[in-house]
């Protein structure tokens, strides 16, 4: 996204260049956050309608804290678990179809609704399970927004730096070249996870 | 850094990371396990894990494709 998103992309150098580029992102960036917390908010709608009992927070954090156990051994390239996903990307073609605004704005909305394309790391599905379980779309649009907030606000430092396709393919292969670390990281905080949910079931509602 | 090795490619050097060893990977998975069994027997909120978890997910989304 780095090579699609940085200023050289827009065409030419200088601070007309770098006016579209800021444009094109914002739009971006909020199209991103947008779908993200709706889609969030219909997930926890959706939770909250499901009749899940009153125990709700009970058994779904047991199961939360489970999934994000096994899918941090997944993460960590331990054992290989179901991995439902999208095999695309953006649209490319969006770019030569509409204006630049317009396709900054499409892909951010794709992107924002996380599961539209490639789901990078596993944590996603496990913040997916647990707004569906929780059922508040409030706590949806808080976990969502917090997702679109990563995914676009690391885009903004990378592509600003990436002022000729040189700058951009050495971040586009510096990305590539961390990828595992990024499942190593994600691995363990889902360990993390796991285990802190388990304990904390343990303690507010298991020990009487 | 013993896990971190220098690639050079065409005029565009980059690290490339290697994943541990499987026994060091559980290893450390188990430590955070730990240190997470440890900080939730305090009987904290499960939100602000979540939401962390949330961030990081989509922090690492930017290295999809």
């Amino acid at each position: 996204m780095v090579g699609t998103m940085a200023p050289v992309v827009y065409g030419g150098e200088g601070s007309e260049s770098r006016r579209r580029w800021l444009i094109a992102i914002s739009l971006y960036i909020v199209s991103l956050l947008g779908a993200a917390i709706i889609l969030g908010s219909l997930l926890g709608m959706v939770g909250e309608m499901l009749p899940l009992g009153s125990g709700r927070n009970t058994w779904g954090t047991a199961l939360i804290s489970l999934l994000s156990l096994l899918y941090a051994l997944h993460e960590l390239r331990a054992v290989r678990l179901p991995y439902p996903e999208f095999k695309r990307q953006v649209q490319a073609e969006w770019r030569y179809r509409f204006h630049p605004y317009i396709t900054s704005m499409l892909f951010g909305v794709q992107l924002g609704l996380g599961h539209a394309t490639y789901v990078t790391v596993a944590s996603l599905y496990i913040v997916t399970v647990a707004t569906v379980i929780y059922g508040s779309p409030l706590l949806g649009a808080i976990l969502f927004g917090l997702f679109g907030l990563g995914r676009a606000g690391l885009l903004l430092p990378l592509a600003w730096h990436a002022q000729t396709y040189h700058k951009v393919y050495q971040i586009s292969t510096s990305l590539i070249a961390t990828k595992l670390l990024v499942h190593l990281c994600n691995g363990s905080v889902l360990a993390f996870s796991g285990a802190y949910l388990a304990a904390t079931l343990y303690v507010k509602h298991l020990n009487f | 850094m013993s896990d971190l090795r220098v690639e050079y490619n065409i005029g565009a050097p980059t690290f490339a990371f290697q994943m541990p060893s499987i026994g060091r990977r559980l290893a450390w998975a188990g430590g955070m396990a730990g240190l997470g069994l440890f900080l939730g027997q305090f009987g904290f909120a499960e939100i602000p894990v979540l939401s962390t978890l949330a961030l990081i997910a989509g922090l690492s989304a930017n290295w999809s494709g």
